[in-house]
């Protein structure tokens, strides 16, 4: 017995250093996209950890999510408080190990499901390998790469961890009530530590929130019922109810209170009918990926995926509704004959709920399935361990080895693409040739590799190549979206800086006017205007410096409540050599449309200094303290007072 | 078994971290007037007495505090970041014995995991955040320790009571309760709420009952005799002296009655900000706090007074079962904690720092429905202790944010002015701030927005204040501020001897060179020397008339001022003192002698501290 456990624990510790390896030579890859507002530009998060306070602002220092996702910024202090810093490799090993702790409780998960009493009963060894398989196919993805080595998607990654704890913890509840029932305490027990894991999964990231869902899952599908030994319809029928209600209740908050769903497509180029009819693909897609794991297919942008007009435009969309409806209903009638088939399923389609329904979020992200594949992962792990297969004369081992074979040379594959940036970029570009993002991407990889081209003693006629490449980079996005601004900012930068005969041919600023001025404001926007800003202030754009201005004094006409528009401009004002009379009164306009923006009142204080008026100053951080109700900016409010010679 | 208490031992630690950032925190009104006026101490010990026994703060000078603040002074000597040190372990200590007193009474009630639930409702109250504005506020160690003695006389209660209860005697620990009770009235006079506290203690939670629940009929008797003496001596007290306790509040801006019936709505208040605390709310100031004119202005104080009768009556029903007085007594800590400071004396209406006891019963009551609970399925014990801790945490995060505040004093301003636009003294704390960064025009605002949040502020006073901000700002205001003063309320046109006595203060100190001394004393002269009767001021008005002579050296003007000081209190030592030494630098023979005689002659009855008899001596020897 001791022998067999020990063999289980050697077994399962090879699988997560096989994992932990192609990872480990991952770790270097350089931090980027969300990585950068989140971690390394947010300096309320980085912290020594000496001071108490600092914990507690560093955990709400996210502006992601409704709830800031304490749990998860808590994480990424510890991180910066342990080793002094963000680097990438200390940054992506804590999300690795993360990754094969989420693994173990994978298998101590499947080892619990797969004695449910909707599953044929296994003997102990084909259980084992039933949920090593499951833990190692879903270690061993490498669909989970860009959540493991993306380091914002520890938020995901805890998410995961805290729900499948709670699955977990009450799979081994629900295992003994089935077959000895339970007391009043002990249910009141276990719905306290699950509601204590909700809390911190949701905490985690807001899709946390879909464990008690998730629990229903469990229960409709694999306990089905089953209460001291007897099925009890009551329960079962109590347990589609409650699994049904969300869904119903979603559907009384539509039609009560569409706002909720709607208000954020206004900044969204589909409508929330194109998302759903959209997403019914896509969801599609990350199965297909789950299954088979096509790492060409694979990607960090997807902004290419052809959005469902109707459900004939494309007509796939027809067919991936049609399918899921069947999917799930066949499903439903095949409950008994497969109970794993419902729950992948289920579980599959309510761990998308959050942010593959009706929520106005972009349209394909990788890692919206680290949660939801478990559930395929699962499945997988009972057909390759089913009882026919073991039955075969020959080892019924081998296919689950073959398979984790080529999932560990894909992940291999992939974590080496991960490794590089400029690789990463350029693999992407192959993988999505129509990706806008994707061909931006690689034209900045290009514009950094041609920075440090001197240093890397390319040639000159290397470095004129890459030139080149970049501006085709650029148009590339341009062609593929001609109103994006990011594009053309860089188009007319680089045309100003390399290519100026072709820049008096095309007069890129006017269509980035005309881009501006014609579409709704999206985030981009806003940092393609910074970025031509810096570029006057620089002095790369400096023939523009009138038309910039007016063109942003055109944009807080249009958009007068948007103050980002006014950080913006106060950065040009500021590299305008503007008084900073004019400039306290434009952060002043900006300071009454958002009081409680840390940067903002942060400048006018600052501003306020430079004029020589500290009654001014007091008053800023008066607002500003006034303003900030769960004191989330007390650290930067408070460096306005501690002062040199206070401290000594 | 030392599981819980390492779980203690790490609630403690992180107390120490949350508080720690306090320590740097500024001193705070009173600390400059009883604890920062030590400064001599460490050159002259032998005046240790005269502040030991010198304070005024209470009828009996606070004797055991003022120890505290002495030691500390002469053997730390930090100043006041001692003193704040000193106030964060005293906190510590004052939880270790919350957890033992709360480990104690749920033993005796049979509570599962008690030791447990001991210490992590003894965290509730550590942590909570309204205790932040007494533990940073060095004075407010006076009611840290009549706490501290309150709880120690309380645990030796419970632990002789759970001696009998074992069938031991536990006689060394009776003995103790008294000691620790004279002590806790020493350290500040309400502490003497300890008393019916005790008494309730032994009559709900212990029922007199001792060894195997046997009752015990002598200690039945004597509780509920004293009880019934207590009352009755309250009552008799109370009624026989009722016009006293009316006309004591001819200084107060409310009566007898408003102050009862916003109490009422202060305690809810309390009781909210300890169970479900709103930081944005606290502060050092609630003077901005809403009297209650009747029961329908504001309109909730029918519904306070209402909920408060409801509660008294709920109690007196729940008193039947065995539970319901566990219920009552948790109750009864909070309410009779508060009955010296939140109910008929003429005190100001609203302190944080008054909860600091009263808080436990609070806490106490939270661990009863989950005793209740656990005692009948005790399956939940670990997740609930763990939702407590979750609880706890809650707590800390915004203790921790109310520290940070308190740790620097500027922050700690601009939160009680946005706390509390409407407090006379946040917004008079304001302008001292923006006067100390040369900012005149901005502190005059708020010194006006004082003025209108107190209508019944004398202009006088308000004009007064505006001259020590432009001192603070070393930026003269127009002579004609100076020559208004006195001219508003002419028949009395000061009344806050603090607000003059400061601007006295940075005159002497020649914080403003600007500032014309002479013309302003003259000016205070023409007031109150020359135009009208003699009766235009409280006297202490006058000694710091007198002061502001005596630095502009300007002898004849502060012997009338003194003069007129001693007529009301003719055996104020430092004012016979002062007089020696107007009289002396004005050779005035007869003045001295016949100052000196009074002076002896109260010395003599020991009226004189060490430090006065040596400034005596130094005339004798001349």
């Amino acid at each position: 017995m001791m022998w067999t456990q020990c063999s289980y624990r050697l077994r399962f510790g090879i699988v997560l250093l096989l994992t932990l390896v192609p990872y480990a030579f991952a770790l270097q890859a350089p931090l980027f996209f969300d990585d950068l507002p989140n971690l390394v530009n947010n300096p309320v998060l980085q912290i020594d950890g000496r001071v108490f306070d600092e914990w507690r602002t560093a955990a709400f220092s996210s502006g992601s999510g409704a709830l800031r996702r304490p749990v998860s910024m808590l994480s990424f202090a510890l991180n910066h408080a342990f080793f002094g810093e963000f680097t990438p490799a200390t940054l992506k090993a804590v999300n690795l190990a993360i990754h094969l702790t989420i693994g173990l409780l994978i298998y101590l998960l499947a080892e619990v499901l797969f004695r449910a009493p909707a599953l044929r009963p296994m003997d102990s060894t084909r259980r084992h390998w039933a949920a090593l398989a499951a833990a190692a196919i879903w270690l061993l993805h490498p669909l989970h790469v860009s959540t493991v080595l993306y380091s914002v998607q520890r938020m995901a990654q805890l998410s995961a961890l805290f729900v499948v704890l709670g699955l977990w913890v009450f799979s081994r509840y629900r295992l003994r009530w089935a077959h000895s029932g339970a007391t009043v305490g002990e249910i009141a027990a276990a719905a306290i530590w699950l509601l204590i894991i909700t809390v911190f999964a949701t905490l985690s990231k807001e899709n946390g929130a879909l464990l008690p869902w998730l629990l229903l899952v469990v229960e409709t599908a694999l306990f089905r019922g089953q209460w001291w030994g007897v099925r009890r319809p009551s329960l079962v029928k109590l347990g589609w109810l409650a699994l049904l209600l969300p869904i119903l209740l979603i559907g009384l908050i539509f039609l009560f209170r569409p706002e909720l769903f709607t208000a954020g497509y206004q900044l969204r180029d589909f409508s929330l009918v194109e998302r759903l009819m959209t997403q019914c693909r896509v969801l599609w897609l990350y199965l297909g990926w789950l299954v088979i794991p096509d790492i060409s297919a694979m990607g960090f942008q997807h902004d290419d995926i052809a959005l469902s007009r109707g459900l004939l435009q494309p007509y796939s969309t027809v067919l991936a509704l049609a399918g899921w409806v069947l999917a799930v209903i066949a499903a439903f009638f095949l409950r008994y004959r497969y109970p794993m088939l419902l729950f992948a399923v289920l579980f599959f389609l309510v761990g998308h709920v959050m942010e593959s329904t009706v929520l106005a979020l972009e349209m394909v992200f990788e890692h919206r399935n680290y949660l939801p594949g478990i559930g395929i992962c699962l499945l997988m792990a009972s057909l390759l361990t089913s009882e026919k297969l073991w039955q075969l004369k020959i080892n019924p081992v081998l296919p689950l080895v073959g398979i984790l074979c080529v999932f560990l040379v894909l992940l291999a594959i992939r974590c080496m693409v991960w490794s590089d940036a400029f690789l990463m970029a350029r693999t992407n570009v192959i993988n999505h040739p129509d990706s806008p993002r994707a061909n931006y991407f690689y034209a900045e990889a290009l514009q950094d590799k041609h920075k440090q081209g001197a240093e890397e003693g390319l040639s000159e006629g290397e470095i004129k190549a890459l030139v080149v490449a970049m501006r085709q980079q650029f148009f590339r996005v341009h062609e593929l979206a001609p109103t994006d601004t990011s594009a053309l900012v860089s188009l007319y930068y680089t045309d100003a800086q390399y290519f100026p005969d072709l820049g008096k041919q095309l007069d890129w600023f006017s269509v980035l006017e005309r881009a501006l001025r014609a579409r709704v404001l999206q985030a981009s926007d806003f940092v393609s205007l910074s970025v031509l800003v810096d570029c006057v202030g620089n002095g790369g754009c400096q023939a523009l410096g009138s038309r910039v201005e007016s063109l942003l004094d055109d944009l807080i006409v249009k958009y007068p409540r948007e103050e980002r528009l006014y950080l913006v401009k106060y950065d040009f004002l500021v590299f305008s050599g503007a008084p900073v009379q004019q400039r306290i009164a434009l952060l002043e306009k900006a300071s009454v449309l958002s009081p409680e923006h840390a940067s903002l009142q942060y400048l006018l204080v600052l501003e306020n200094g430079k004029n020589d008026d500290i009654a001014g100053m007091y008053e800023v951080a008066r607002q500003w303290l006034a303003h900030d109700g769960r004191r989330w900016d007390l650290p930067l409010i408070k460096r306005l007072f501690v002062f040199p010679e206070a401290s000594q | 078994m030392a599981a819980p208490w390492l779980l203690w031992l790490l609630f403690l630690a992180v107390t120490v971290w949350v508080y720690a950032p306090g320590i740097a925190g500024p001193a705070l009104l009173d600390d400059r007037a009883s604890v920062m006026v030590m400064d001599e101490l460490n050159e002259h010990p032998e005046y240790a007495l005269d502040y030991i026994l010198g304070d005024t703060s209470g009828p009996l000078g606070r004797p055991v505090s003022m120890v505290s603040f002495v030691l500390e002074k002469l053997y730390l000597d930090e100043g006041i970041s001692g003193g704040k040190k000193v106030n964060i372990a005293l906190h510590l200590v004052n939880g270790s014995l919350v957890v033992w007193l709360f480990t104690y009474l749920l033993a005796y009630v049979r509570a599962p995991a008690y030791r447990w639930l001991a210490v992590t409702l003894g965290a509730t109250w550590l942590l909570s955040p309204l205790y932040v504005s007494t533990v940073l506020y060095v004075v407010q160690r006076m009611a840290m320790l009549g706490a501290l003695f309150m709880l120690a006389a309380c645990v030796s209660y419970a632990g002789w009571r759970m001696a009998l209860v074992r069938g031991e005697t536990g006689r060394w620990q009776l003995p103790l309760v008294l000691v620790f009770l004279i002590l806790a009235v020493f350290a500040k006079e309400n502490s003497i709420v300890v008393l019916p506290i005790l008494l309730l203690m032994e009559a709900l939670w212990f029922g007199f009952r001792g060894e195997g629940g046997r009752p015990i009929i002598w200690l039945r008797r004597t509780s509920l005799g004293m009880i019934f003496l207590g009352t009755l001596f309250l009552a008799t007290f109370f009624t026989v002296n009722a016009d006293w306790l009316v006309n004591s509040y001819g200084n107060m801006p409310f009566n007898l009655q408003e102050r009862v019936l916003t109490e009422s709505n202060i305690l809810w208040e309390y009781v909210g900000q300890l169970y479900s605390p709103d930081v944005t709310g606290m502060g050092l100031y609630h003077d901005d706090v809403i009297v209650a004119k009747s029961l329908t202005d504001p309109r909730g104080t029918l519904g306070s007074v209402v909920a408060w009768l409801g509660f008294f009556l709920l109690c007196l029903v729940l008193l039947r079962w065995q539970r319901g007085r566990y219920f009552v007594f948790a109750c009864s800590i909070f309410v009779v904690g508060h009955l010296t400071e939140s109910t008929i004396l003429p005190l100001e209406l609203y302190f944080e720092h008054r909860n600091y006891f009263p808080g436990i019963g609070l806490f106490l009551l939270l661990g009863l429905p989950l005793v209740a609970i656990l005692k009948k399925w005790p399956e939940p014990t670990a997740p609930l202790l763990v939702c407590l801790g979750l609880y706890v945490l809650t707590l800390v995060l915004q203790t921790s944010s109310q520290v940070q505040l308190w740790s620097n004093g500027p922050l700690l301003k601009l939160n009680n002015v946005n706390a509390h636009p409407e407090s006379y003294r946040a917004n008079t704390d304001m302008g001292a701030e923006l006067a100390q960064a040369g900012e005149l025009v901005a502190a005059l605002e708020y010194s006006a927005r004082a003025h209108r949040a107190r209508p019944s502020e004398r202009e006088g006073d308000h004009d007064i204040r505006d001259l020590a901000l432009s001192c603070l700002a070393n930026k003269p205001l127009p002579d004609e501020r100076v020559v208004l003063i006195g001219t508003v309320h002419a028949e009395r046109p000061l009344s806050s001897v603090s607000t003059l006595q400061v601007l006295v203060r940075l005159l002497q100190g020649d914080t403003c060179p600007e500032f014309d001394r002479v013309g302003f004393a003259n000016r205070m002269k023409q007031v109150f020397l020359e135009e009208g009767h003699d009766d235009k001021a409280a006297n202490q008005i006058y000694s710091r008339l007198a002061v502001l002579e005596s630095s502009l050296e300007r002898y004849d003007n502060a012997y009338v001022y003194i003069e007129k000081f001693l007529n009301v209190s003719p055996d104020d030592v430092t004012g016979l003192l002062m007089k020696l030494h107007f009289s002396t630098a004005l050779d005035l023979a007869t003045e001295v002698s016949a100052t000196i005689a009074r002076l002896q002659a109260l010395n003599e009855n020991e009226k004189l501290t060490v430090s006065e008899q040596q400034t005596l001596s130094l005339y004798l020897e001349n």
